[in-house]
């Protein structure tokens, strides 16, 4: 208890002023009219489309291939955590489990562009649509359970997609896929080599050339994901799809007697989830050329889910920032050999020590948090709203 | 048998019931949890742009009776009539679509949003925005989105609270957030509204102008049912009366006649000392 209290105390000292500035962002990004943001959001873009240059390369991940780290892991856990966070952070659904929609999404690239010649341009679409439908699989029998067991379901969910892909011969069985055909290329087109593009690091990178050895064009590809899950998530966030998620999360028997379909927006949220991870499937599918069902274990879901968790749930900069250190930082430290995860592990106590409401959390996740409500079960105490004794969940339908 | 009453219930039809021609109709309603008998037999018809009040000892079952009526308890036996329309064994968001909408007795906002937004996800209810529309921002999303906030923004003018619309609902005064809970009922524009307990813990001025506000809201056109402990707003306020005592109904009337039977004062204070 005491030892408690005394090592709150420097935390304070350096999380209060992190988050008053954090603050202070939010505040002036909260007025600024569109010109201001269209230019935030270009820069932003052009440096991600910087990103991979070797000079950044050397310092940010001197022991691996920062090019190809930035496709995976990095862009596949962003892609993933953003699409965990509409399930976790905007639903207040805690699945732990969702490793299995990015298995389906890699298995829909595997089989249908190795087995079925199909293009990865045509995969794409129906991988996503399939890992919806998986999504919609499981929610509709479990979305009735809530918090805790919710969770424990989920789980399962995630080991029975990998279990099976183990056993069944036809994909592959324990080798997996092996294979897996490059995207098309779309054009040869390649920068010019100028003094320019030298400086930038981009010369003689043909963008849109799917090959096995540049990474840049798959990193490319993910990035445009990236951009187009934010958009939709963003807007959802703000209509009444996201209005109705915060209502669940904050008392979802009210809600429901306010109008909301809940099970339906719950469902909802899972689909659009498990469709932002079979994107990220497919992306990887393409890349990696070969799968296995290990690629897919329970540690993957935990991972993104404390990415999500350490970023700072319900907020999308927060998730994705979460998600970078969560798949940088184990790379970087990789000059210590083994003890790489303990480091990795001690840099994830110290951050959720300092912030333990994430890193960039919205600020209505922070005040649900901080009250024990928003229904992620025992990671926010408690679920069911204040109140209770005035309505009282059916037990048997 | 049960499946076959959902049916029947879809289509909208009376099913077995007689109606009395009431806007909301209990018909004969037992409702038991395990051995407790909540509510016994009850039969009750609410008009059609009246103030109903029903009253009764703690534990009488006035809640359950909302509880009831708005889809959170299916009735053990009996049924309840909205408009025509069998309204036991609708999901609870249909009840609410169906145009019946209601408040809590404990406060149940939705704290940590804004006033507005509350609001909005009332006027939620009546709006068609999937997920698909939302996501890729069609001009319907953003044309019921305005229509919303316009509402919200109209309905918190209504019951006196605009000025707090953009401040969370848990920041707010506790007789403001009894206000925002009845914007939030109104922006689900019901026919009927139910207010439990609307009154408590208000001091004697917000009671008085709550009555104003009720009156309001009736003569906009919605029928209002109300639970209240405080007899000078119900007797300031209520068309009829009913009066439950153990989940029956002892007395039912104007509030002056329920004000003097005598059934009514002894389940309040109990048998006169002579009769013992």
């Amino acid at each position: 208890m005491s030892s408690i209290e005394w090592a709150k105390k420097p935390a304070r000292k350096i999380s209060a002023p992190v988050g008053s500035g954090v603050d202070a962002l939010r505040d002036w990004w909260a007025v600024q009219r569109g010109p201001v943001r269209w230019t935030v959001y270009l820069l932003l873009i052009v440096a991600a489309f910087l990103l991979p240059h070797e000079d950044l390369g050397t310092f940010m991940s001197p022991h691996s291939d920062w090019q190809s780290l930035l496709f995976y892991p990095i862009g596949g856990y962003i892609l993933l955590a953003i699409g965990l966070n509409v399930v976790v952070g905007q639903a207040g659904l805690l699945d732990l489990g969702y490793v299995a929609f990015f298995a389906v999404g890699g298995y829909t690239m595997a089989v249908l562009g190795k087995q079925f010649g199909w293009s990865f341009w045509e995969i794409i679409t129906v991988g996503v649509v399939l890992a919806a439908l998986s999504g919609v699989l499981l929610g509709a029998p479990t979305l009735r359970l809530r918090g805790d067991y919710l969770a424990i379901v989920t789980l399962g969910f995630g080991e029975i997609i990998r279990i099976v892909a183990t056993n069944t011969e036809s994909i592959g069985g324990p080798n997996g896929v092996a294979g897996i055909p490059h995207p098309p290329n779309l054009t040869d087109w390649e920068f010019p080599d100028n003094a320019f593009f030298q400086a930038l690091d981009l010369e003689g990178l043909k963008p849109f050339t799917y090959g096995a050895l540049d990474t840049r064009p798959y990193y490319y590809l993910m990035l445009l994901a990236i951009i187009g899950t934010i958009v939709f998530a963003k807007r959802l966030e703000h209509s009444r799809v996201g209005r109705s998620w915060a209502a669940i999360r904050e008392d979802e028997d009210a809600a429901e007697l306010m109008g909301v379909p809940t099970f339906k927006f719950k469902l909802a949220a899972f689909a659009i989830g498990a469709a932002f991870g079979g994107l990220a499937g497919v992306l990887y599918g393409a890349q990696a050329t070969s799968i296995i069902p290990k690629d897919f274990p329970f540690i993957l879901s935990a991972t993104i889910l404390a990415a999500v968790v350490l970023g700072g749930s319900g907020n999308i900069p927060g998730v994705m920032v979460g998600a970078f250190l969560i798949a940088w930082i184990p790379e970087r430290v990789r000059g210590v050999g083994e003890y790489r995860i303990l480091v990795f592990g001690a840099a994830l106590v110290i951050m959720m020590a300092l912030r333990p409401e994430g890193l960039l959390p919205s600020r209505q996740r922070r005040a649900e948090l901080k009250e024990g409500t928003g229904g992620m079960g025992s990671l926010g105490a408690e679920v069911g709203g204040p109140g209770g004794a005035d309505v009282e969940v059916e037990v048997a339908k | 048998m049960k499946g076959l009453n959902k049916i029947g219930r879809a289509k909208g039809d009376g099913g077995s019931l007689t109606p009395r021609g009431g806007l909301l109709e209990l018909h004969q309603i037992v409702m038991r949890f395990g051995g407790v008998t909540a509510i016994n037999g009850l039969d009750l018809t609410v008009n059609a742009g009246e103030i109903f009040a029903v009253i009764g000892p703690n534990g009488a079952g006035k809640t359950t009776v909302f509880n009831v009526v708005t889809g959170v308890y299916q009735p053990t036996d009996g049924g309840v009539l909205f408009d025509g329309r069998r309204l036991d064994g609708t999901k609870r968001y249909q009840v609410t679509k169906a145009g019946v909408a209601r408040t809590f007795q404990n406060i149940r906002l939705f704290h940590n949003m804004s006033a507005v937004e509350n609001v909005m996800v009332g006027a939620d209810a009546h709006h068609r925005t999937g997920f698909v529309s939302a996501g890729i921002g069609l001009p319907r999303h953003r044309r019921e989105e305005k229509q919303g906030r316009e509402l919200a923004r109209e309905l918190l003018e209504f019951v006196g609270v605009s000025h707090r619309g953009d401040d969370a609902a848990k920041n707010l005064p506790y007789g403001d957030q009894r206000r925002l809970e009845i914007a939030r009922a109104l922006a689900t524009r019901p026919k009927l509204l139910l207010l439990d307990e609307p009154a408590a813990g208000m001091n004697p001025a917000e009671k008085e102008s709550l009555q104003g506000l009720i009156r309001k809201i009736r003569d906009s056109g919605v029928t209002v049912l109300l639970i209240e402990h405080d007899m000078r707003l119900v007797m300031g306020i209520s068309d009829r009366v009913a009066v439950l005592d153990f989940g029956q109904k002892i007395a039912e009337g104007q509030p002056r006649e329920v004000q003097n039977n005598p059934r009514v004062i002894e389940a309040y204070l109990g048998a006169p000392a002579d009769a013992s």
